[in-house]
């Protein structure tokens, strides 16, 4: 690199000036920021060892660039008043510094924060510890604050760190270690515990700190969680230090003099040189805008540092067209710096640490579990004979028996020695299990490291470095010396199952055993035949009017206690209201409120029973009568006698529907309504495009209409009515018919292209998606994801000639390219074992006979969607789809190496054969992978990322050669060849026929994206007509499907919740403690009106579980803000409920009414009445099922009974198996609640697994096998016939 | 000619004629065999259903499933891909023609659908399936009719729904259905009750009632239910009737053969005049129902030789000895298929065919049991220790004191020929309690145990008290082959006298060398499938099951004495009671 000498202290000032202006236009929007000044620091030339200390005489400079008021560059001393002072940074606005300072040759270098001119001198931090860089940080967020707060970070120690606005505020640090605290120096937390050291911190855009540690560089989160090597040097001898990162995602640091580069998402892949150290060296390094770096710089022959512009090499290569044949591809230029400008170089001065003074992007803010309250976190490794290391692969299954753990001991001497070899002190030995798991609880905030033992006592593997916990972090491995760009295998190690062994722990003291679970008395108390249950007759409903006929005043049969309401006999015609949509549509209920039973339920009588149950006499208009409590009365009408026949009613019956519901409070009170602009959106969410490709069909799901667009203009030449939530469309060979799934009206719409209008329905299974037709035209398979099933359809007839069973969820088809098979994708994996590795299935259909074939599996994957095959080419006939692997039997932790979900592609090879490759890299994903599709020549892939409004550019030949390594990040740099930006929430893909163009449907933009195919480039966008303005609906829908609000766009929130619903997983989450318990899935469809929510019931709002915990637990990152959570909440709330399928539409059949009966009941079988807590209707009442209330529902698995249930004393048969689901539940509150949500019933059919570890896999077993101790209803007495009727009434809710 | 000699000579010609004549009469015999076994691909050689489904032949074996699809064999042996869990025995099969999936009924873990090799299981537990003891499997008008120990239960699977019909009761007769047929030109089924009759199921109404016998109801002694060309046939262990449409029914006696012996155990007709029974002995055909024409199939001996005789109403016309044929006796299963037949047998599976086949591929000779004399050999019994579902009309189904004494009394047998070595002095005897988790979950079965101790462990025989309204269990005894030794102090009824696997442990039966003969030949046979058990395979074995039971009749309130104090001692020394024993 030729660099040019500077010849003057101010050399150049226009190269920085443009570039600035332009980038800077979207950084925040702060009151016109300066962005033509540099601040740096300046360092007497003579001085040794410049880079690291600073030695007297140093002070932070600012440089003003000319401008129209100040024709000369200007350099002002901002610290006169200081005897050494350095490392400025720009705070986010651009209006103040924050620095290291002395004010006298004898104090101690401490953070220091002024305004940009030097006035407002503050002092942030003192003590006896020596400070040596301080940095601005984003926000912070944990749960027991009311918002996100600001931070610094600093570099301190050893010595004693004084916060100046908190008093007593003192840590003491034994080595230089990195802290943090709020703005004003208050709230000081130490976050590095390394022995060792620590310098040069810098925040990355991700929210992420980097410091210098052990020569190399590091990444922890601002909480001092998940410390992890970000980059090391190439050679031994070398140093990194001062990191910066520029807008495209590469991170610059110094190495011994050189300037380094590796990439954000792969910084342990992908280190390049920038410029080497042989022509000089240097210092610092900042981000300019435009990609260029302000650098600080000494030729070999110059005696001083000065700052620099580097730039990149203009047109840098991008190897997608010409790309030789056989090699990699390189998806990301290389930042290749090759222009050189001088800015100031002056002779007597190092200028070093320079910085734009002005307004710059605010890194992601980020959320912790970290908690003041605890004093011990976790660390838990997954499997210790998973190793990256020679001699840790070489250790065989079983060897390894124990783990030793030590802590970092610093010699008490010499505190000011700034490093020193630690000594290592045994804190204790725990057992290794047999698949080389341990879970550990020990000291937070201490370094630690572990060594494992063969069962000789002969060390194995030891850890080199230490590392340290934080309070109430959970802190995981994968193996010893894992590969960091390996995501962790999807197993419930035996460990994590067994719960933690504490380390260097006091035991805490003993507690008194919580009661015994109950054994019901009856149970081995002898038999004895009862009276046999006989079917009950089924009364119909008769009418108030008839009621009255002896039950009027005057009448013999007395008269009801409470005195007529009006309301009452209106409540039935209220629902027509416009209010009552409004109410409606918060609730999740499609159609007309005076049609739902959720609404009916309160507001008439006979809702749940339906029109076959009543009498002529009856009147649903008449609103809340007196059946509406009683019950139907022609029984009591034919025996008046027997009283048992109406059902006994008490005031507290009244809040069954008397109770406030947030949906109704925020129409009737706050005055919601939605806006009509919300009505008008199109939402497309799949296309086709005609045979000749003159024409595209477009499936809007919002709008519920088919479009007819013409790629060439872009117009959309017909808009055609569907039914309700269309999903997918099939076309026919002769493109003279289309055929839309109807995904809430269980049908498929039969259009004719040439009439534009829809000629036929015809009715398929619960919640059609996919749709796809042989290659003949006259079957028709259309996927029933609600139900588990493919309807095969005669094409001719219009008839359904048989329903296929499919995998769990069935969503996408493909045919494969000789149209012999086709293949049908799950987007939930089948049912398994409790803690068990899942499989989704991949179904495949002989298309000719209409049956399936087989049936392939997708191990550890779920969330298989799009689905095409390649249809030329040497992969010609093998199957792409698009999946995730989500990680439900590892903690939640570690967000950035793919510890919750990874994105990734499968290859379903024509033997059978299932292949995972995923797309993600670490701490960069591919969130929400949805569709997919092949160039008709077979070379390319598109795959979409419905999170993150990106489309990949797969290179199908290398995606073929490469390993199938399904958890390795970073694996797709040799075959994604770019990935484009696209509108919001892309999901379907296709290409055109003839190859050209491929089209992107941006459902949350209303638009198709354009990509030309030759260089696959962003063409155009079309536009399909949808409305400008964005509703708050709207908004919340795109943060919905966005996951630009979790760490490293790893998820959105329909990542678990396609369609609103949920993915079929129990998931170990941090909330309840890592390792304990799964927690199961659950749907968010008609969720506003059953809080409180989470399983231990405590969030009473959506705004708290979605907001502040879901940041915590989840995503990472600083929660929503207020006005984005109530956009999102408020979307959330408009998520519908299916049709239930199990419902008739006269109403319950006679074994669903019959299993109301017994859900109603208040005796047993032998008339025994029942108490409270054995009755279903005292926890699920209400229009949900639900008395939104926590309640013990004690249902019974071994689970628990590690947690010290003394089951065993109970002398239950077996009792080693079992435990009480609802005792020993943690809350992330620490206390044992003993409680849990009493779950809604609404559409309980369409959720499985059951209960809240997701254990039952029916919802036959939560009574078969999971209510031993009958504490969950009493249901032993019942007769097969009665428990089966409960069942289909169940499923009927 | 002299008149002697013309009269040889019409005598000669007579002879000629009438032998012409009856041989022209004479049944197909089926002479061409081919056998499979777990050589050819099968995944057990112990065969329990077949199901012909075009040119697919299904099997189900005590090890897995077996489909044979253009002359090879495609087996599976485990639940799921992860092949964790083994498959049970698959008791029944049938196939839904428009999907093409195969419901099979199992031993003991319920209902499984087979579709493009996944299985799905619907069970007592996890489904509206009234029991896990599955007797036979019948899809017909696109619903699936499963006979299970809880009842008859009915799946639409289209719309996921699940009915029941005869829901077993506590205070009501229990019946076992052991197959099912369609109602010919009806929605109706026919559905045969062990020793109990035959019933019609109105699947419209979802009733059953009982279809009057042709012979005396309180004799009865129904196995099967068969149907062809419109014709019904009802099997009893000695007669047969059939019924063409809706006529009335006609009966015949089954042919016994020579020696006499073998009980039947399974039927499959192929037309209106003809009809297969097998039988423990060899299969006998009812060839002809007009002339009373039967053939039966028998393997001689140990060699591979089989004997066929055509009778014509008690007279042997015919015999003849094949080179080959069944591979064993001990017919469990028959489908036709065409003019063929195929067999199932506890030793492997046999087609027989009117077309000229291959050389067998097995030479059909029986299995070789493996030499474990020195294994322990298991005894299961069969209580109400475990807490099960009450049935209908039953509070609940409480642990039995009684079968806890009898468990008890079994144990203390079994310590004592242990103590004095075991069998032969050398072999110990091992007693299964516990063998599954019927303790685990609550909604289980008394016969749960059963399939689990006869096929997951598997034992050698079994202990237990049945009385007479269990027939239930007597089912699965004479289903499962498992011999069960009955302690029950009432009489035997009729489902009991007539089960080949059942045995009183009674003095009188003790000293009764005929009986003694018989239940070791029933252990022998047994063991024969279970190779652990051989060295049980002795009379000496059969003693000391006999005086366990023993104990646990006339002695069980001294036993129970004796426990109480035992339990009282380990109590003392470390806290805890001895096993078997649940603290009172």
């Amino acid at each position: 690199m030729m660099l040019a000498k500077a010849v003057a202290p101010v050399l150049c000032a226009a190269a920085l000036l443009p570039a600035c202006a332009t980038a800077l236009e979207s950084a925040a929007a702060d009151p016109a920021p300066r962005q033509d000044a540099l601040v740096f620091t300046r360092i007497p030339a003579t001085a040794e060892s410049a880079a690291v200390e600073l030695p007297l005489g140093s002070h932070i400079a600012r440089l003003d660039l000319p401008d129209a008021a100040h024709p000369f560059s200007r350099i002002t001393n901002l610290t006169p008043d200081f005897a050494a002072a350095g490392r400025p940074d720009i705070s986010f606005d651009g209006q103040r510094v924050l620095f290291i300072g002395q004010r006298t040759r004898d104090d101690c270098a401490s953070v220091w924060e002024m305004n940009a001119d030097g006035t407002s001198l503050r002092q942030i931090i003192a003590g006896s510890a020596p400070c040596s860089a301080a940095i601005y940080v984003s926000t912070i967020y944990t749960l027991d604050a009311d918002e996100p707060v600001y931070q610094l970070a600093f570099c301190a120690g050893p010595g004693q760190v004084v916060g100046l606005n908190e008093p007593g505020a003192v840590l003491f640090t034994p080595t230089a270690a990195l802290f943090t605290c709020r703005l004003d120096g208050s709230r000081i937390q130490r976050i590095t515990f390394a022995p060792d050291g620590v310098s040069d911190p810098y925040l990355l855009s991700d929210g992420r700190l980097l410091y210098t540690g052990r020569a190399s560089l590091f990444s922890v989160n601002t909480d001092g969680t998940e410390v992890s090597l970000f980059a090391a040097a190439d050679a031994t001898v070398a140093r990194c230090g001062r990191p910066c990162e520029t807008a495209d995602g590469w991170v610059t640091y110094v190495e011994s003099g050189a300037l380094v580069a590796v990439r954000r998402a792969r910084s342990l892949h992908t280190r390049r040189l920038v410029a080497a150290a042989d022509e000089g060296l240097y210092d610092s390094a900042s981000p300019l805008p435009g990609g260029r770096l302000l650098v600080s710089f000494r030729s070999r022959t110059d005696l001083s540092y000065g700052l620099y512009v580097l730039e990149a090499e203009k047109g840098v290569r991008n190897l997608l067209p010409e790309r030789p044949e056989g090699c990699f591809a390189q998806k990301v230029p290389d930042p290749f710096f090759r222009r050189v400008t001088c800015l100031v170089n002056a002779p007597e001065w190092h200028e070093l640490d320079g910085h734009v003074l002005g307004p710059r992007p605010i890194p992601a803010g980020r959320s912790s579990v970290v908690s003041e309250s605890s004093t011990t976190g976790f660390a838990y490794g997954l499997n210790a004979y998973l190793s990256d290391t020679k001699a840790g692969q070489h250790i065989a299954p079983g060897e390894i028996r124990r783990l030793q753990v030590f802590r970092a001991v610093q010699p008490a001497d010499a505190p000011s020695v700034r490093s020193r070899t630690p000594s290592a002190e045994l804190l204790g030995e725990v057992p290794v299990e047999s698949d080389g798991s341990f879970f550990l609880e020990v000291p937070a905030r201490v370094p630690l490291r572990w060594q494992t033992l063969g069962a000789d006592g002969t060390v194995l593997q030891a850890m080199q470095s230490w590392v340290w916990v934080m309070p109430r972090e959970g802190r995981g491995c994968i193996g010893c010396h894992e590969d960091r760009e390996l995501a962790p295998p999807n197993r419930f190690t035996l460990a994590l199952r067994a719960g933690p062994r504490r380390v260097g722990i006091a035991s805490p003291p003993e507690q008194s055993p919580p009661p015994a679970a109950g054994r019901p008395e009856s149970i081995g108390a002898g038999g004895g035949a009862g009276p046999v249950a006989q079917e009950p007759e089924l009364p119909l409903y008769v009418g108030q009017a008839v009621c009255g006929e002896c039950h009027a005043p005057g009448c013999d049969g007395g008269v009801c206690s409470i005195p007529p309401v009006p309301a009452h006999a209106q409540a039935c015609s209220v629902l027509d209201n416009p209010e009552s949509v409004e109410i409606a549509a918060l609730s999740g209920i499609t159609g007309e409120p005076r049609r739902s039973v959720i609404c009916l339920g309160c507001h008439a009588a006979a809702a749940e029973e339906g029109p076959r149950w009543t009498a002529g006499t009856f009147s649903l208009a008449d609103g809340v009568q007196c059946e509406t409590c009683h019950g139907a009365g022609s029984l009591h009408i034919a025996q008046p006698t027997a009283g048992a026949t109406l059902r006994h009613v008490d005031r507290l019956m009244c809040g069954v529907c008397h109770r406030e519901l947030p949906s109704h409070a925020m129409v009737l009170e706050k005055g919601y309504v939605r806006s009509p602009v919300d009505a008008q959106y199109k939402t497309p969410v799949n296309l086709a495009a005609s045979p000749d490709g003159a024409r595209l069909y477009v499936v809007c799901e919002h709008s519920n209409s088919l479009l007819v667009v013409d790629p060439a203009t872009g117009a959309v030449q017909r808009e055609i009515p569907v039914g309700l939530r269309p999903n997918d469309v099939a076309v026919s060979p002769d493109g003279r018919t289309l055929f839309v799934t109807n995904r809430l009206s269980d049908s498929v719409a039969v259009i004719d292209t040439a009439a534009g209008q829809v000629v036929a329905e015809i009715a398929v299974g619960d919640e059609p998606h996919g749709v796809v037709l042989d290659t003949t035209g006259q079957q028709l398979f259309v996927l029933n994801t609600g139900e588990n099933s493919i309807s095969v359809i005669d094409t001719a007839a219009r008839t359904e000639l048989r329903r296929l069973a499919a995998g769990c969820g069935p969503w996408s088809a493909a045919r494969t390219p000789d149209g012999a098979s086709l293949y049908v994708t799950s987007v939930r994996p089948d049912l398994g074992g409790f803690c068990e590795p899942y499989r989704s299935e991949i179904t495949v259909i002989d298309a000719a006979r209409g049956i399936v074939r087989n049936r392939e599996s997708a191990p550890d994957a779920n969330m298989l969607k799009g689905i095409a095959c390649i249809p030329a080419g040497p992969y010609r006939g093998v199957a792409l789809f698009v999946m995730m692997r989500t990680k439900n039997l590892v903690p939640t932790t570690r967000v950035a190496q793919g510890w919750v979900i990874t994105n990734g592609l499968g290859l379903l090879w024509p033997d059978g054969r299932v292949d995972q490759v995923l797309l993600d890299q670490p701490a960069e994903c591919f969130p929400d992978p949805e569709d997919v599709a092949i160039s008709p020549d077979g070379r390319y892939a598109l795959v979409t990322s419905g999170g993150s409004d990106q489309v990949a550019v797969v290179d199908v030949e290398q995606l073929g050669r490469s390993l199938a390594l399904p958890d390795q990040l970073g694996l797709s740099d040799r075959f994604v060849l770019k990935r484009l930006k696209v509108g919001r929430n892309p999901r379907s893909v296709i290409f055109a026929p003839d190859g050209r163009s491929a089209y992107v449907a941006n459902a949350l933009d209303d638009s198709i994206t354009v990509i030309e195919t030759t260089g696959f480039t962003v063409s155009g966008v079309l536009d399909l007509g949808g409305p400008r303005e964005v509703t708050e609906l709207r908004r919340g829908a795109r943060l919905f499907h966005s996951a630009d609000m979790t760490f490293a766009w790893q998820f959105s929130c329909q990542s678990c919740h396609p369609d609103g619903h949920l993915n079929g997983l129990a998931m170990d989450i941090e909330a309840d403690g890592i390792g304990l318990r799964p927690v199961d899935n659950r749907t968010l469809r008609g969720i506003l009106d059953t809080g409180p929510f989470k399983w231990e019931g405590l969030n009473p709002t959506m705004q708290r579980q979605c907001g502040p915990r879901f940041a915590v637990f989840f995503t990472r990152l600083a929660p929503y803000p207020p006005a984005e959570l109530d956009a999102l909440v408020r979307y959330m709330c408009t998520i519908e409920r299916s049709p239930n399928r199990y419902r008739p539409a006269d109403g319950l059949t006679p074994a669903q009414y019959r299993g109301k009966l017994v859900f109603e009941r208040t005796s047993d079988n032998s008339g025994q009445p029942l108490r409270p807590e054995q009755q279903c209707l005292t926890c699920h009442n209400g229009p949900y099922k639900t008395a939104q209330i926590n309640a013990t529902a004690r249902s019974t698995m071994w689970l628990d009974e590690r947690m010290n249930v003394p089951l065993a004393e109970t002398g239950l048969p077996g009792s080693k198996e079992f435990g009480d689901l609802g005792i020993f539940f943690f809350a992330d509150t620490g206390v044992r609640p003993n409680l849990l949500d009493v779950p809604q019933l609404s559409n309980l059919y369409d959720s499985p697994p059951y209960l809240h570890n997701g254990g039952a896999n029916t919802l036959e077993e939560i009574w078969t096998r999971f209510n031993y101790t009958e504490a969950h209803g009493l249901t032993r007495d019942l007769t097969r016939r009665q428990f089966n009727d409960l069942m289909a009434y169940l499923r009927a809710l | 000619m002299p008149i002697d000699v013309r009269n040889f000579v019409v005598a000669l010609a007579c002879l000629v004629a009438t032998a012409a004549l009856r041989a022209a009469e004479l049944p197909f015999i089926y002479q061409d065999w081919e056998v499979f076994t777990t050589r050819d691909g099968l995944p057990h050689d112990a065969v329990r259903s077949i199901g012909v489904h075009g040119e697919q032949v299904w099997v189900g074996t005590e090890g897995g499933l077996a489909v044979r699809e253009d002359g090879r064999w495609r087996s599976w042996t485990h639940l799921d891909p992860q092949h964790s869990m083994a498959l049970p025995a698959i008791s029944a099969l049938d196939f839904d023609p428009d999907t093409g999936d195969a419901w099979l009924g199992t031993w003991g873990s319920g209902l499984l659908r087979f579709t493009a090799g996944r299985f799905d299981r619907f069970d007592q537990l996890n489904s509206g399936l009234a029991g896990n003891l599955v007797f036979a499997v019948l899809v017909a008008n696109g619903r699936v009719w499963a006979a299970t120990n809880g009842g008859l239960s009915v799946l639409d699977p289209r719309d996921d729904t699940w009915d029941l019909i005869l829901e077993r009761r506590a205070a009501g007769p229990e019946l076992p259905l052991l197959s099912l047929v369609p109602e010919p030109d009806s929605n109706g089924l026919y559905a045969a009750a062990w020793c109990a009759g035959l019933y019609r199921i109105d699947v419209q109404r979802g009733t059953a009632s009982a279809v009057p016998a042709p012979w005396e109801a309180a004799a009865d002694t129904t196995l099967a239910v068969a149907q062809a060309d419109g014709t019904t046939w009802w099997v009893t262990q000695t007669q047969v009737a059939r019924r063409i449409g809706s006529a009335s029914w006609e009966v015949r006696r089954i042919a016994r053969p020579r020696p006499p012996g073998g009980s039947v155990t399974c039927a499959a007709a192929r037309s209106a005049t003809e009809v297969w029974l097998g039988t423990d002995q060899g299969l006998r055909v009812l060839a002809a129902w007009p002339s009373d024409t039967w053939v039966t199939y028998r393997r001689s001996g140990a060699d591979t030789t089989m004997l066929v005789a055509v009778t014509r109403a008690g007279e042997t016309l015919e015999t003849q000895a094949l080179s080959a044929g069944l591979p064993d006796n001990r017919i469990r299963c028959l489908a036709t298929d065409g003019d063929d037949i195929w067999v199932g047998t506890a030793c492997g599976l046999a087609h027989g065919t009117r077309k000229g086949c291959q050389e067998p591929s097995s030479a059909g000779s029986a299995r070789t049991v493996p030499d474990t004399s020195s294994a322990p050999v298991a005894i299961g019994v069969l209580s109400s220790v475990s807490r099960t579902m009450p049935l209908p009309g039953q509070a609940t189904q409480p642990t039995d004191v009684a079968a806890l004494v009898d468990v008890s009394a079994v144990q203390l047998a079994v310590e004592d020929a242990n103590a004095r070595g075991g069998y032969r002095g050398k072999v110990p005897f091992t007693l299964v309690t516990d063998p599954y988790g019927y303790t685990r979950y609550g909604w289980t079965l008394p016969e749960d145990d059963f399939a689990m101790l006869a096929y997951t462990h598997p034992v050698s025989g079994i202990v237990g008290c049945v009385g007479p309204e269990r027939r239930f269990t007597t089912a699965a005894a004479w289903r499962t082959e498992v011999p069960l030794v009955n302690a029950a102090d009432e009489p035997a009824t009729i489902d009991e006298a007539v089960n080949p696997w059942m045995f009183r442990a009674t003095r009188a039966a003790r000293s009764d060398p005929d009986a003694r003969a018989r239940f070791a030949a029933r252990f022998e046979a047994r063991f024969q499938r279970v190779p652990r058990a051989e060295a049980f395979a002795s009379y000496v074995a059969a003693e000391h099951l006999l005086r366990a039971i023993e104990l646990a009749g006339p002695e069980r309130d001294a036993i129970r004495r004796t426990l109480d104090e035992m339990n009282r001692a380990t109590k003392a020394a470390d806290g805890r009671p001895i096993r078997g024993l649940p603290p009172r």
